[in-house]
């Protein structure tokens, strides 16, 4: 299951026709649809909620509404990329309310999900493994919104304008939101992130 | 401070708050420029410039792979995608529900309104309609055999001058006053 074509244009009138196509009942766009963005809001939620289970919990809620709901999609007012995460978001908020104190899944404590190719050598696995946990410890030291920005920005590529649609704020909110994450996270990796990155560069 | 010392403090606030909008492409082609000019030309406005460059790519290089998904993740996922898509929504069901409960509240209100009104007013009247005492009775049914006789009388009779004058109830009135009597003090109440 792949992510969204590269061309955004082609990837704005595909998607168009799927959700028409979905509309009319065709059962098979509802899967190429999930198959086309599926991927990015896992992503998008894993990376604001920092945990698989409540992830994947709230990648189903999200298109199950999005599906749902798709006759309230309107293209005039916003890409369905935005659309549907603006809804991840929404519901990623709402899990981080819930659950405010921090969860150790199973699977980490026991080193189950390691993240790396296959191909890679043990040392460079464990460096990636390694640089993976202080990206995660950093994120996980952020404030939620700040999160949401860097995550948006960095891990989805969205723009100011974009992620401003999708925390529902001003685009200067926005910005300075990316500003005051990306200088937290710059101080945050300095200390242990340093020594990670080079290992890896040398790896 | 001296005046370049000044204007470096200047160019480089000016550059650290716009340095990570830079970087991402997202200044407008003034502001643009003037960050680039800054940098070439201020050394802490360059270093400054490099350190956030090197999160930004650091951050941009691990932050797309981070949280990446496995294949059977998303397939058990859109499993159970289709199986909450599949089953009837259970919010649909509450909604004649609610229509019947606010229509009891509705008719509770109603009557809550109506009840004083209701019951007020049979208490007023409950109120006015007190029988008289027996001596208030005879004067009563005395003056009315009166005045039913006067109006055959004037009804009978050629309508006169005297006739046509507003009648005066001050008498009449009166019959139904309490006498005015005020009330007697004893010496030991004076007292």
């Amino acid at each position: 299951m792949g992510e969204q074509p590269d061309n955004p244009l082609e990837s704005l009138n595909s998607t168009n026709d799927l959700i028409q196509r979905c509309l009319g009942g065709d059962q098979v766009a509802y899967t190429q649809l999930y198959e086309r963005y599926a991927a990015g809001i896992y992503r998008l939620c894993y990376g604001l909620i920092l945990n698989t289970l409540d992830a994947e919990d709230v990648v189903q809620e999200s298109f199950v509404y999005a599906f749902k709901n798709l006759r309230r999609f309107d293209p005039a007012k916003a890409s369905f990329k935005t659309w549907l995460y603006t809804i991840a978001v929404s519901r990623s908020r709402n899990t981080y309310r819930r659950k405010r104190l921090p969860q150790v899944e199973l699977s980490q404590l026991f080193q189950l999900n390691v993240a790396a190719p296959r191909s890679q050598a043990p040392e460079a696995r464990l460096a990636h493994r390694n640089a993976e946990d202080a990206l995660m410890r950093a994120l996980a030291d952020l404030s939620p919104n700040l999160r949401e920005a860097v995550v948006l920005r960095y891990g989805h590529g969205l723009t100011y304008r974009e992620i401003a649609e999708v925390m529902n704020c001003p685009p200067k909110t926005a910005e300075s939101r990316v500003r005051l994450a990306h200088d937290r996270l710059r101080k945050l990796l300095t200390g242990s992130g340093r020594a990670i990155l080079d290992e890896l560069l040398s790896i | 401070m001296t005046v370049v010392g000044a204007m470096f403090g200047f160019k480089y606030q000016y550059c650290k708050k716009r340095m990570v909008a830079y970087i991402n492409g997202e200044l407008d082609d003034r502001a643009r420029r003037r960050v680039a000019r800054y940098v070439d030309t201020c050394p802490r406005c360059y270093a400054e410039y490099q350190r956030q460059r090197e999160i930004h790519r650091n951050l941009a290089a691990d932050l797309p792979s981070f949280g990446r998904p496995q294949a059977a993740q998303l397939d058990r996922i859109w499993t159970a995608v289709k199986a909450d898509l599949a089953a009837p929504s259970a919010r649909r069901h509450p909604q004649p529900y609610l229509r019947v409960r606010y229509g009891v509240l509705m008719m509770l209100l109603i009557t809550a309104m109506i009840f004083p009104l209701v019951f007020g007013s049979r208490s007023i009247s409950q109120a006015a309609a007190t029988p008289p005492t027996p001596s208030e009775s005879r004067t009563v049914s005395a003056m009315l055999v009166t005045e039913a006789v006067a109006t055959t009388d004037v009804i009978l009779a050629e309508p006169t001058e005297q006739a046509m004058q507003p009648i005066d109830l001050s008498d009449e009135t009166q019959a139904f006053s309490t006498p005015d009597v005020a009330p007697q003090r004893t010496p030991e109440a004076t007292r």
